[in-house]
This record gives C-alpha cells, sequence and structure tokens, in this order.
C-alpha cells in the first residue's frame, strides 16, 4: 500500500472508532452534569463537576454494590456451567456417531427458531412451581446450556480436533469422559475463552428475564436496579445517566481485560477449522 | 496414563452430573418435593410499591411502628401492573399489601384475589377522602379493592415571566378568568403567538385530548363495562385537538416518549421557554423543578381551560395471599392517614387525596419555584370539583389508540377524518376480539 | 429421558447369561457417556423451552387476561391475527429495519476488515474500540442514544445544525424512526462482523493474491473477484446471525420509542407488538396467538437462508470453510 493511502485508511479507522467510541463519552457527560445541563442548548459537551454528586445519588437510591454481586454471581456461575455443558456436548457431538446423533443435532439446530422468550408467563408458573421465583437459580439453571454455543463449539471442534489424537488417546486407554478432559478441552481453549466472554456478557446485559422473576428488591441485578431508577412520575436523568455510567465501567473493565485475548482468539481460531 | 484414582474420580463427576440431570427430569415431571410459597416473604407482612410511588420517610417510621407484624417493603423495578399480574397468575410470591395504579377496575373481575377493605372497616374512613377518589378503588357492586393513595388533578401551569412580558394576563386568577374554556384557551394562543413566533402554549393534540377526557364525567363504557352508544364526547375531544393542531398551537412533542412516558423534547422545551404553558396533572411538578431548575420562580398555576379533571393517582390494595389482612389494613389505613400524605406530597409530589391534608401548613405555604404562589390551594380547588368517572380495563389501550391516530395526523400529516375511523375501527375490532362488544 | 433410570447402573458389567447377551448388553450401554454429555441441554430446554412454548400454544387458543379464568376461543384469535393490519405493518417494520441496518452494517464492516487487515499499527486498540459497543447493555445504550436523537435538545441535530443539515425529527417521522433504530444495530454490530470478516481475511490463501497480481489485477478487482468470494462463507455466517438477532428487535425500540412504537407505529417491531399485547394490554391468548406468528415468520426467514446457504457445493454456515 501506498503511504498516502496507509494514511487515508488510518485515518478513516481512527474517525470510526471515534464515533462508535462516542456514545461512551456522551454517557459519561451526561452523568458528570446535573439534568438541567442535560437539556441546556446548545448542549453542554464538555464534563461538568457532578460526577461524584450524582453517583453518590445513585448509590444512595438503590443497592449498587449487592446487585453488583448479583450480577456477578450469575454471570460466572452462568458462564461456567455454559462453558462445561456445551463443550462437552460440542465435544460429542463433533466426534462421536451414535445412534440418533444426527436427528438429536438436527433437533438443536431447529431449537434456534423456537421463540423461547415469548414464552415469559409459562415460564414464570413454571419457576413458581420450583420455588425458584425471586432465586438466582432462576436465572442461571434456564441458561446452563444452549444450543448456539453447543453448535458453534462443535464447528469448531469438528476442525480442531484430528481423529488422530483421539484414536491415540484411545490407546492410551482414555475412557470419554478423560478424553473430553485431557484431550479436547485444552484444544478447545480459544473457542472456549470467545464462549466465555460472549456468555458472560449475555448473562450480564440480560434485562427481560430478571425483570419477571426476581421479584424481592433485595436480590435483584444490575439492569433491574437501574430501572429502578426511574420513578412513578419523576425521572432525574443525570442520576440515571451516573447508574447507566457504573453499571456499563464493570463490563468495560472486564472486556478491557480479557480483550486481546478474546478477541486474538477469534482472529486466531474461532472461524476456523 | 491412566490410574484407579483417576478412574474413580472421573465417575464420580460423571455420576453428580447424571443425577443432577435427573433429578431436573423429575422436577420437570412435576414430581418436585418443595412447593411455592404464596406470599413473597412468609411469615413477614411485604408491601409493593415503585419508586417514588410513596414516601421513604413513612414507610421507614411505618417499618418501626409495625415491627411487631414483621412488616416490609418492596420496591418493584420495572412495570409494577406486571410483577403483579405475573405472581397473581403464578399464584405465588404475592405481595400482602400492593400499590396498584389508575387501571385498578382491571381487577375487579378478579376481586377474589384480594380483599374487601369493607369487610376490614375501610368504610367507617371513607369520608376522611375525596368521594370521587374513594369510589374510584371500588368495584361496581361496591367491592372496596383500592384504599386511596393519590390523586391527579390537572391545573393550567404557564410562564409568568413570558406572559407578562407579552402584556397578557399573568396573575393566576387573571389568566383562569380568561381562559376559562378551551376555545378561549386557543384563541388566547393565537394572540401570545403572534407576539412571540416559535413557541407554544400546547404540548401536542395528544394533551388536549387526555385532559379533555379527563373533564368528562363518562368516559368510555358505564361502571357494568357496557361500551356506550353515545361516544359524542370522544369525538367532542378528538375535534378539540384536531383544531388546536390546525390552527398551529402545538409544538408536537408526542413522538419522543420515553419508556416511562416522559419526553425529553419537552424538558429541553421548557428550560428554553418554547413550551410557555401546559395542562398537566400535578405530578409534573416535580419534573418540570427537576429538568429545569434555573426556571425557578417564572411559573404559575391556574385552573385549567375546560373544568376540572384528574389524570393518574394510585391506590393500596391486600391481597387474598395475605394472613392477616386486619394487621395490613391497620398498616395501610396508617400510611395513608392524612399526616403521611401530607409526607408523600412533600417529600415526593403526591397530591393528597385526603382533603384535611389541603390545610396543612406546611403544603400551603408558599412555592418559590412558582413565584411565591401557594399551588396547593389551586390543585385542590380543582380536585374538589372533580366528578367521579368510570374508569375501565380498556379505558388506557382506547386512550392510546385515538392518541396514536392524532399524532399520526400532527406528525405524519394523516387525513383527520380517516385517523378516526381507523382509531374506531381498530378500538371495536380490539373490544370484539376480547370479548366485550358482540 | 428414558436413558436416565439407567443412571446407577455400575459401569463394571455384571457376570453376562450368556456371551450374545452381553454382547447386546454392552452395546446398549456402549453410547451412555455420549447420551449423558449432550443431555443436559436437551433437558434443559424440554424443561424451559418446549413447555412453556407448547403451553403458549395452548394459550393461543384461549381469552386470558392473565388473572381470571381462561376462555376457550378456539382459532378466534389466529383468524384476527391474519386480519390484524397492526401485525403486518410490525412484520414489514422488522424486515425494513433489518435491511436498513444490514447492509451498511456489512459494508462498513467489510471496510473496516479490509483497513485492519493492512499493516497499521495500533491495530489491537481499534479492534477493541471496535468491538465495545457489542459488550455494552443495550437498555443502557438505548438511553443514551435517546438523549443523542432527542429531536429539540439533541446532540446529533446539533452537530447537523453545525453543517447547516437541518432538524431531523428522528423520533417523529418514520422512516427517521427506522432510522435511528437502524443506526443504533449498525453501532452494536458492527465492529463484531467487522472482527469476524477480518479473521476470514486472514485465514485466505496469499498464493491466490500472488496469482491475481501476477497477472495485474488491480485492488478493486481483486476484492470482488477474489476477497468477496473467498469470504462467502463468513459473510452467510454473518448475514444468519443478523437475521436471527434482526428478526427479534425489541429493546432498541422499546427504550427509544416506548411500548406503542412511536408515531406511525414506524418502531413497531413484531416482537414489541407481542410484548405490549402480551404484557401492557395483558392480552396473554392474542399475545401467544403473536408469538406463534413470529414463529412462522422465524421458520420462513429460516428456511429462505437455508435455501441460500445450501450451494450446490455443500458450502455450509459452518465456518470451518473459511479456513481451507
Amino acid at each position: 500500500m501506498s503511504t498516502r493511502g496507509r494514511i487515508l485508511t488510518y485515518a478513516a479507522l481512527v474517525i470510526g472508532a471515534l464515533i462508535t467510541l462516542f456514545p461512551y463519552y456522551w454517557l459519561s457527560v451526561m452523568a458528570s452534569n446535573t439534568t438541567a445541563d442535560i437539556y441546556a442548548a446548545p448542549p453542554k459537551l464538555v464534563y461538568g463537576g457532578q460526577l461524584f454528586h450524582n453517583i453518590g445519588e445513585v448509590f444512595s437510591k438503590i443497592d449498587f454494590f449487592g446487585s453488583l454481586l448479583n450480577t456477578m454471581v450469575v454471570a460466572v456461575v452462568t458462564t461456567l456451567a455454559v462453558l462445561f455443558f456445551d463443550s462437552l456436548a460440542a465435544f460429542t457431538f463433533a466426534k462421536y456417531t451414535f445412534p440418533g446423533s444426527k436427528a438429536l443435532f438436527g433437533i438443536l439446530l431447529a431449537t434456534f427458531v423456537v421463540p423461547t422468550q415469548l414464552a415469559a408467563i409459562p415460564q414464570f408458573s413454571l419457576m413458581a412451581h420450583f420455588g425458584w421465583v425471586g432465586s438466582l437459580k432462576a436465572l442461571i439453571v434456564p441458561a446452563a446450556a444452549n444450543a448456539f454455543g453447543i453448535f458453534w463449539m462443535r464447528q469448531y471442534a469438528a476442525g480442531a480436533l484430528p481423529d488422530e489424537l483421539l484414536e491415540a488417546a484411545r490407546i492410551d486407554g482414555c475412557g470419554f469422559f478423560r478424553t473430553y478432559l485431557n484431550v479436547a478441552l485444552p484444544v478447545l481453549r480459544p473457542a472456549l475463552a470467545f464462549l466465555g466472554i460472549f456468555t458472560f456478557v449475555n448473562a450480564w446485559n440480560d434485562f427481560l428475564w430478571p425483570l419477571v422473576v426476581l421479584i424481592d428488591s433485595h436480590h435483584i441485578t444490575l439492569q433491574l436496579a437501574l430501572a429502578q431508577l426511574n420513578g412513578l412520575y419523576v425521572t432525574d436523568y443525570s442520576v440515571v445517566m451516573a447508574g447507566t455510567l457504573v453499571a456499563v465501567v464493570p463490563l468495560v473493565i472486564v472486556f478491557l481485560l480479557g480483550a486481546r485475548h478474546f478477541i486474538r482468539n477469534i482472529a486466531s481460531g474461532a472461524l476456523k477449522g | 496414563m491412566v490410574s484407579a484414582s483417576e478412574g474413580s474420580s472421573m465417575t464420580l463427576t460423571r455420576r453428580r452430573l447424571l443425577t443432577g440431570a435427573a433429578a431436573l427430569g423429575t422436577t420437570a415431571l412435576g414430581a418436585s418435593a418443595c412447593s411455592s410459597p404464596a406470599t413473597a416473604n412468609p411469615g413477614r407482612l411485604t408491601l409493593w410499591y415503585t419508586y417514588n410511588g410513596l414516601s421513604e420517610h413513612v414507610l421507614k417510621e411505618a417499618g418501626k411502628r409495625f415491627a411487631a407484624d414483621r412488616f416490609v417493603t418492596s420496591q418493584v423495578s420495572g412495570d409494577l401492573t406486571q410483577r403483579l399480574l405475573a405472581a397473581l397468575a403464578g399464584r405465588a410470591y404475592l405481595p400482602d399489601i400492593t400499590m396498584i395504579g389508575d387501571n385498578i377496575s382491571r381487577y375487579f373481575a378478579d376481586s377474589d384475589r384480594f380483599v374487601d377493605l369493607n369487610r376490614l372497616g375501610a368504610r367507617k374512613l371513607a369520608d376522611r377522602y375525596l368521594p370521587w377518589k374513594w369510589q374510584a378503588g371500588a368495584s361496581p357492586d361496591g367491592f372496596q379493592l383500592g384504599f386511596p393513595i393519590d390523586v391527579g388533578p390537572a391545573a393550567l401551569y404557564y410562564r409568568h415571566d413570558i406572559f407578562e412580558g407579552a402584556g397578557f394576563p399573568s396573575e393566576p386568577d387573571d389568566v383562569a378568568a380568561a381562559v376559562p374554556t378551551w376555545e378561549k384557551y386557543f384563541a388566547f394562543g393565537e394572540r401570545l403567538r403572534k407576539k412571540l413566533p416559535g413557541r407554544y402554549l400546547i404540548t401536542d393534540t395528544k394533551t388536549v385530548f387526555t385532559y379533555s377526557m379527563a373533564q368528562e364525567p363518562k368516559k368510555y363504557f358505564d361502571p357494568h363495562n357496557h361500551y356506550l352508544d353515545d361516544q359524542s364526547h370522544v369525538r367532542l375531544a378528538w375535534d378539540r385537538s384536531v383544531e388546536a393542531f390546525h390552527r398551529r398551537l402545538t409544538a408536537g412533542y408526542a413522538g419522543s416518549q420515553s419508556v416511562n412516558g416522559q419526553s425529553v423534547d419537552r424538558h429541553a422545551a421548557w428550560n428554553t421557554g418554547r413550551e410557555l404553558s401546559l395542562v398537566n396533572a400535578s405530578w409534573i411538578t416535580g419534573e418540570i423543578k427537576q429538568s429545569a431548575p434555573r426556571t425557578a420562580g417564572k411559573w404559575r398555576v391556574c385552573a385549567p381551560p375546560g373544568g376540572p379533571g384528574n389524570q393518574g393517582g394510585s391506590f393500596l390494595a391486600i391481597t387474598s395471599a395475605c394472613p392477616h389482612p386486619e394487621a395490613a389494613f391497620e398498616i395501610v389505613s396508617w400510611l395513608q392517614d392524612p399526616a403521611n400524605q401530607t409526607w408523600d406530597y412533600l417529600d415526593i409530589g403526591l397530591f393528597p387525596s385526603s382533603p384535611a391534608a389541603f390545610t396543612d401548613k406546611r403544603l400551603t405555604a408558599p412555592d418559590p419555584f412558582f413565584g411565591g404562589q401557594s399551588t396547593v390551594e389551586v390543585f385542590a380547588s380543582i380536585a374538589k370539583r372533580v366528578r367521579y368517572a368510570y374508569f375501565s380495563p380498556w379505558d388506557i389501550t382506547i386512550s392510546d389508540t385515538y392518541t396514536d391516530e392524532l399524532t399520526n395526523v400532527e406528525l405524519g400529516g394523516k387525513d383527520p377524518e380517516r385517523a378516526w375511523h381507523d382509531a374506531r375501527t381498530r378500538i371495536e375490532r380490539l373490544l370484539r376480539r376480547q370479548g366485550v362488544l358482540s | 429421558m428414558t436413558a436416565i433410570p439407567g443412571v446407577d447402573a455400575p459401569p463394571a458389567r455384571p457376570a453376562p447369561p450368556s456371551p450374545s447377551d452381553a454382547a447386546r448388553r454392552r452395546r446398549r450401554w456402549r453410547h451412555l457417556p455420549q447420551y449423558a454429555a449432550i443431555s443436559p441441554f436437551f433437558v434443559l430446554f424440554a424443561v424451559f423451552g418446549l413447555y412453556p412454548v407448547l403451553y403458549s400454544l395452548y394459550l393461543a387458543l384461549q381469552r386470558w387476561d392473565g388473572v381470571g379464568p381462561k376462555k376457550f376461543v378456539g382459532l378466534e384469535n389466529f383468524r384476527y391475527l391474519l386480519t390484524d393490519g397492526q401485525f403486518w405493518d410490525s412484520i414489514g417494520n422488522t424486515l425494513l429495519i433489518w435491511v436498513m441496518s444490514t447492509v451498511p452494517m456489512t459494508v462498513l464492516a467489510l471496510l473496516i476488515a479490509l483497513g485492519l487487515n493492512s499493516s497499521i499499527r495500533f491495530k489491537g486498540a481499534l479492534r477493541i474500540a471496535y468491538f465495545m459497543p457489542n459488550v455494552t447493555s443495550i437498555v443502557a445504550m438505548s438511553l443514551v442514544f435517546g438523549s443523542i436523537f432527542s429531536g429539540e435538545f439533541g446532540i446529533l441535530n446539533w452537530f447537523l445544525g453545525l453543517f447547516g443539515l437541518g432538524h431531523v425529527p428522528w423520533l417523529a417521522d418514520p422512516w427517521a424512526i427506522r432510522s435511528a433504530i437502524a443506526i443504533m444495530i449498525v453501532w452494536r454490530w458492527t465492529g463484531y462482523n467487522a472482527i469476524i470478516f477480518l479473521t476470514g481475511l486472514q485465514a485466505l490463501p496469499t498464493d491466490v493474491y500472488e496469482a491475481a497480481r501476477i497477472d495485474g489485477a488491480g485492488p478493486v478487482q481483486t476484492f470482488f473477484r477474489i476477497t468477496l468470494p473467498l469470504l462467502r462463507p463468513v459473510l452467510l455466517f454473518s448475514l444468519v446471525m443478523s437475521a436471527i438477532g434482526g428478526l427479534q428487535t425489541f429493546t432498541e425500540s422499546q427504550v427509544l420509542l416506548g411500548d406503542r412504537g412511536g408515531p406511525g407505529a414506524a418502531g413497531m417491531t413484531m416482537v414489541l407488538y407481542f410484548y405490549g399485547t402480551a404484557f401492557a394490554d395483558n392480552d396473554f391468548g392474542y399475545g401467544a396467538a403473536i408469538a406463534w406468528g413470529i414463529f412462522v415468520v422465524v421458520v420462513l426467514f429460516a428456511i429462505l437462508n437455508w435455501r441460500l446457504v445450501q450451494r450446490p457445493d455443500r458450502g455450509q454456515v459452518t465456518t470451518e470453510e473459511g479456513g481451507r
């Protein structure tokens, strides 16, 4: 590429990235101003001095740390469960044929189109029957394995796990489970990293289902705690924005810590066989 | 590579996994041993409320006062109706006491899921509250389901400074006298707009329709849920809304409604002085103060054009899952005694439904945001003159259908006659599907 | 689930009555670990997915306000659905928003991927920046976008005003509403797709490019003749993913415009219509019927996708093709 071309490419990419990041900047600007400043015309484009005051308001109005802890528990446990169940099933579908395996995988694919999120009312009755309403179990158990993860990881495992390797393990006397633990899991690590972050993020951001099933205000997730800031008649916009900011930041930090690994893993292997 | 110990640990893992799966399977088949409790916190009396739905100060006091009843409060995130319906449908995790909004009539058909407050002696307290509000909490056959919390008397809010600067009537009594009817209000608006182009007296057609209907003694149904044959009053409100638009008096902010029904554009317009006046229920005061603090001292309120009307307001109800309804009623009636309703107003702007609170010194004190005006007196005199109107379970959907079509006229250039026709057709189709119309 | 009673059967075989019987038994139990390994998903799906969905089919035949008694109405709800203009409009809106978001998203993602694939510095930081929206809560960012798109005080209109581009009623005009929702989807998913495309690009064999260069093909020619065809499996993967997500567009609309989809109901998507009917109007029977209507649309769309993907030369969505 010519130097000019390179500079142009670079400039375009940087401008694109700045536009992408702008909403975050705007969020932090709104979170640091008063509500009146937010509605001012022309808009205030720079930081105001209200950030800590607004965050203090958030902390006084909602149980931020309690809901943060709940969210962490849900996200971490769900992620671990998904990684285990999905990779185990994916490994099985990718490397074993047994009576009905094809049909079962077909059924698994078919579940993609089943509108599960549209069944909140019967799901609530079900949870009530189990005695799980208001409990974090209601969020974790239904999400502990999913079709997308199995499908996606099976595609990965099919290419990444040569049959010779499994054959060698069998000759060494490894049983099915042993092979999964000692042979498959290490090879699947890049895929696990991707699926892990993907699951974690989804569990963190989930809103509709927790809204239905978590009743007690003392056991709610961060997204629900945020929804509490919207009042019956009055909503303090700057405080809502400060709440949004403090809810977004932890996940951004988690992402930044894992990002290089995560993106490199998609880049290095997620789509390759 | 494989040792005996490793082999056994492996089996264990597998067995654990399988028993887990088996347990799940049996629960799925309904063989579960656990049964869910009927109320959210068995052994306690739980109250559900929304954020800013009741004064935190009063709730804290109640927690101390009713400690023996093990009274706990739970602030619901998101829409309270949805949460309550889910719990009612699942017959589990129900609150003992719950807040209910102005859509209370939707529970009348399921009154067996609630406690008739008259059975607990509520009738004795009825005369403490506005009669029309008390009646709104009762089903047509006299089942007192709701205990009054707040009301939403609608007034005319206006910018005193700008009215005055333009040489128009600006003191509350003068403004009220100048705009007793919507017709006069529109004419007033036209004159003002000539002086101050680009500013508006009316938020959008939706507010004209909503508050016109709020002033009517009947809405869409009679108390026995028969769709009214004569809906000429609806047509009147519709025509009035369209007229406001045709005379170019509306700003048209209906589009930017956030989830909780607030318009961010409107907030901005209060700050910039583009919206000079609004007809709205009393609960908007907090929103104006919060989003436009720099306009402090410049607002006034007075009687609205078209007469007294109410919009919004909530109730407390006791569910039949509650094991100690008498104790729950004690709490409910204490929470809403006139002194505590005063706190609801002072803390979060809920206008009292008990006239005894209207004369409380702390409420009648001059409000600097309104230039020292005693706004409570204005709202109180409106609230006392409101007439009872039956609010059916379908009223919100019907009203939303009309205002959706009005918005199409206002922002989408739709022909008003076609819009009216579409709204009627849609409403009647919907009611037929729901078995209300045959 | 019939396999479950056998869970506690010890893996060690008991003394066989006859050799042939034992062999048969062994064969029967031989795949038990595999069935066990895949069972969690199927059990969870049966309980938390299939059962509620079947129940919703039962609900679709009822009239139910969520609390009182259900009333059987047969196919009444479905008959109504077929002539329900609002439902058809919501299908139209959903598809429009899907097209309006997928086309620019794919083009932008491709351009970004091409840029990132060229040898430039700070590639890592740029990738993170582009990917960030994908991990951020939609509910949270929809609130932010609400203030960006606001007609009166929105930062976007202020910015456009600086260039004399006038005042777009983002949340009032039907097309502007759909654009606003599409912009939010583009914002959220472009980075994700760019990373996926980048992966595909990096996996392309270099010898083909070498040959093209020797043949004297220009960069544009190379892109359209070689890169795009080779990226086909990756592009299709992205298309399928965006269709699955796009048909379920809901949160952006709801947070930005409320339960009724804004003026002209331009932001009323299928799932939002379902949600509003079931949870705002408490019309659970009809809500369930809408859910099944959505299901049919999704299945039709899936079949269409499948047709697209199933080429003669067995190119599957299976992205493993990308690397070969």
